[in-house]
């Protein structure tokens, strides 16, 4: 359509044509502008429940999970997700508010997928507000954005009911965003479900302080049970499993298995047949367990009692998946290695005593994606062979160039690295379709009813609160606090047996990190040469010290009150060595550094100048040639 | 239809060329890369931060754009009016329109130019670490609309006026407006004597909440739809407004 120029005089012209014309105006003039206006506003406000979106991040990080899809539409009972948060207040930090939205996002994603069953309320709970009450009583805590508290409270929560069963996030913050869809999905799985889980503890240890299992243990009084007992007691409901029981309870969800030593064949069956009707396991078993050894009682020994089994697994129920621990073995890694005391004020490096850090554990599982610190003394190495039916995922594990040692070797530190190298497992996921390890028996079930689970780790120390756990005294009170992510893990894997198929295996969201890894090899590097330098240099130092106080040393036997001037000269120049090395060791710290930081300075110049140069040169180059042809 | 489209064409030939025959464009560019360079990597701490993602890069978009994308447009109408080459353009049977998408199609063709030059950016972060590709790329694409939608904002200031200098102070403001209006110094003002439907109205307007979106790796038809409205709008006030004062 071409346009007309607009002519005021013929605008005054009575003709046919001027209704038309004043149509025109209308429609493109200012009115035309409100009324565009007022269409797009009400296009955009419309389109606002729609959810037409893709998730083009490389793992799909706002997507649901297949998991919690699957659980969302088998829901056959009506759940509410309330959300609270403090959207009136207006001291809202801009992160927070987008970070809410994302959430919010997540919810309607929940309430899209759950075939009505499930729906979003949203809360605003204003000071003093019914709606505060509310947040108070479902146990929201109020945090503050304001450093002066003059906020009146930050409600940042949710709460998930389903008729009398209830579950609460009191607290959102921004750094769980990883677990956000897990904590959703074990909310709506926990308050969805009928009953709450109950956790069946079986051990030959006494986890429980005094242990009912073991009468000879009895005599010790009742101790403390271990913080690991005590957690899963808080958070479930418990129930002690006698070691030579031969039925496990039907109404046992998961069995934690702690060190089943000397364990009989009829237990042995019934924790197969336990598992094969879709019971969970998480057992922790170990080929040295350090805590059996410590938990020898004089008396015992007295009365000529057999020391306690140090020793324990499951292979004969776990072989029929194609899974064992290796007798004798322990499973070893040298960069996992801890420092032990090796007595005499001597500390020694223990490639078997492992300190577990990130590259050992799982990332992209949920139960493990957030730990980063285990402590396993002792561990035992599985052997997977063949999958059998089932699928195995490996939770912790060692370097890729683990590998595996002797008992006795590893007591004394004197460990022989083999030539054979290899990543060794030590805590493991079997899920599927499990079959018997006594297919000779006539009764009971030959293979499970529906896909199990079962979580093997090859360690029991790990639990012990000797090692998981540190007493701090304070104000005359005992602390207890984790020491490392130990009761984490138990605690994780427990909740994670105890929840839905849904929340078994579902991923960590862990991929919002993502390193320089360039940087981390040059550190690494770095730190490497640094390490052999500052060995170099720190053994000079020591030789030019110990000659600096023998000289020093023979001025002191009285046998010659005063230096000759030579060896005033020698003390002299061993200190302006002593001296030197220090400062080049500086010297060499500081030079690996600069390898880092002259890698940051080419970059930003690169980015900064070089395509600004390379536009420049172009625009002068054709410039000049224009200028030429013209 | 085709014959609109050639016109179309026509015009954003000839603005495109009028860009690269003169230094500015050369200057212009130059400008904005070291600027995204220098606010990556000075002010975010792209480098330090060690993470090898370009949210510290997306992140200074909305404020660079905001000071030069209304320099790239405040010459498209100001200066035809100013010279009087606008009757002149138009007698070429060049609608309006056509002559306004030609112009509108070339300003922003010259920010992708100059955001595609950005390159070395990703490329840095691939070869420190792995980004998210996906990421990036709807990143570019949040720019890229981002860039569309000052540009309509600065053709309509440009149509407003002959005076260059104060379209560029009007695109600046209303530049400065879309993206303050989901900022809590402006939510906090509204908030004070606006109903809560209101201020959160006001913060859906801002450029910023559905930019974020899109930097995050979520390509939203929500947030396309909301960018599209914005140029669609600025379009066509500028037409009315071109409509209005051509030719008096």
């Amino acid at each position: 359509m071409r346009w007309r120029t607009p002519d005021l005089k013929s605008a005054f012209k009575i003709n046919i044509q001027e209704h038309e014309m004043n149509q025109m105006k209308k429609m493109t003039g200012l009115a035309g502008i409100f009324l565009l206006l007022g269409i797009l506003i009400a296009f955009n406000a419309v389109l606002k429940p729609v959810r037409l979106r893709a998730d083009v991040t490389e793992d799909k990080l706002y997507t649901l999970s297949d998991g919690t899809k699957q659980l969302l539409s088998d829901l056959d009972r009506d759940v509410t997700l309330k959300f609270y948060f403090s959207k009136s207040n207006d001291r809202l930090p801009v992160p927070l508010k987008n970070f809410a939205s994302r959430v919010r996002d997540l919810l309607s994603e929940y309430e899209s997928r759950s075939g009505g069953y499930l729906v979003v309320e949203e809360y605003d709970p204003k000071p003093d507000s019914d709606e505060e009450e509310w947040a108070q009583r479902y146990g929201l805590q109020p945090q503050t954005v304001d450093m002066f508290g003059l906020d009146g409270g930050l409600y940042f929560g949710i709460v998930a009911v389903s008729g009398n069963r209830e579950a609460v996030i009191p607290v959102l913050s921004q750094s769980a965003e990883p677990r956000l869809e897990y904590l959703l999905t074990r909310m709506v799985s926990e308050v969805s479900s009928e009953k709450s889980a109950k956790v069946g503890i079986m051990s030959a240890l006494p986890v429980n302080g005094s242990s009912a299992m073991n009468p000879m243990m009895m005599q010790q009084g009742a101790g403390r049970s271990w913080a690991v007992v005590s957690e899963i007691e808080r958070q479930y409901q418990v129930e002690q499993v006698d070691m030579t029981a031969t039925n496990i309870a039907e109404d046992i969800d998961t069995l934690v298995l702690i060190h089943p030593a000397d364990i009989s064949e009829d237990t042995l069956y019934a924790l197969d047949q336990f598992v094969l009707r879709g019971g969970r396991l998480l057992a922790f078993t170990d080929a040295m367990c350090i805590t059996a050894q410590e938990s020898v009682n004089p008396q015992m020994m007295q009365m000529g009692m057999p020391p306690p089994q140090t020793e324990s697994d499951l292979n004969a129920l776990t072989s029929a998946w194609g899974i064992e621990m290796m007798p004798g073995q322990l499973a070893a890694d040298e960069a996992a290695a801890s420092l032990l005391n090796a007595g005499g004020g001597r500390a020694q490096r223990n490639a078997t005593w492992l300190s577990l850090r990130e590259q050992n554990i799982n990332r992209e599982d949920i139960a493990t994606g957030s730990l980063n610190d285990l402590m396993l003394p002792f561990a035992g190495a599985f052997e997977v062979a063949a999958s059998n039916g089932v699928e195995v995922t490996e939770l912790v594990f060692t370097a890729d160039d683990g590998f595996t040692a002797g008992t006795m070797a590893a007591r004394t530190g004197d460990i022989d690295i083999p030539a054979l190298k290899k990543r060794v497992p030590l805590a493991l996921r079997i899920t599927g379709t499990f079959k018997t390890a006594f297919p000779d028996r006539e009764e009971g079930l030959k293979e499970s009813e529906k896909p199990g689970v079962v979580i093997l780790v090859s360690d029991v120390d790990m639990l012990a609160d000797r090692i998981a756990t540190d007493s701090v005294n304070f104000m005359g009170q005992t602390i207890v606090q984790p020491r490392n992510d130990n009761l984490t893990f138990a605690v994780n894997m427990v909740e994670q047996l105890c929840g839905s198929e849904a929340l078994i295996g579902l991923r960590s969201r862990n991929a919002f990190d993502r390193p320089f890894d360039r940087v981390i090899a040059l550190e690494k590097e770095a730190a490497f040469k640094w390490k052999a330098e500052e060995e170099r240099l720190n053994a000079q130092l020591q030789a030019t010290q110990a000659k600096l106080s023998q000289l020093q040393q023979s001025r002191d036997d009285g046998q010659q009150m005063f230096l000759t001037p030579e060896q005033e000269a020698e003390i002299k120049k061993f200190r302006e060595e002593v001296f030197q090395t220090q400062q080049s060791l500086k010297e060499v710290r500081k030079s690996l550094r600069r390898d880092i930081e002259m890698l940051g300075v080419r970059l930003k110049a690169f980015n900064i100048l070089g395509i600004p140069l390379l536009v420049a040169a172009f625009g002068i180059g054709r410039g000049i040639w224009m200028k030429k042809t013209r | 239809m085709n014959e609109a489209a050639s016109h179309v064409l026509a015009v954003a030939k000839r603005e495109w060329r009028a860009y690269f025959d003169s230094p500015v464009a050369y200057v212009f560019i130059i400008i904005f890369l070291m600027l995204a360079g220098f606010f990556t990597f000075s002010l975010a701490q792209f480098y330090e931060a060690g993470q090898a993602d370009l949210n510290g890069f997306f992140q200074w978009h909305p404020w660079l754009y905001m000071i030069l994308v209304p320099a790239v447009a405040m010459r498209l109408w100001a200066e035809e009016r100013r010279s009087g080459t606008i009757e002149l353009l138009f007698t070429v049977s060049v609608t309006p329109l056509q002559a306004l998408l030609g112009k509108f199609l070339a300003a922003w063709l010259f920010m992708l130019l100059a955001l595609l030059l950005t390159f070395p950016v990703p490329m840095t972060a691939a070869y420190l670490g792995s980004p998210d590709g996906g990421t990036i790329v709807s990143g570019y694409i949040g720019s890229g609309l981002l860039a569309g939608a000052y540009v309509a904002a600065g053709i309509f200031t440009s149509a407003l006026t002959r005076n260059q200098v104060i379209s560029f102070i009007l695109a600046v403001v209303i530049g400065l407006f879309l993206i303050l209006a989901g900022y809590p110094p402006v939510t906090d003002l509204l908030s004070r004597w606006a109903p809560l439907w209101m201020v959160d109205g006001v913060a859906s307007f801002s450029f910023m909440t559905h930019y974020e979106t899109l930097q995050r790796g979520v390509i939203d038809l929500r947030d396309l739809v909301y960018f599209a409205s914005v140029m669609i709008f600025m379009l066509f006030t500028t037409q009315v407004v071109l409509k209005s004062k051509v030719g008096r």
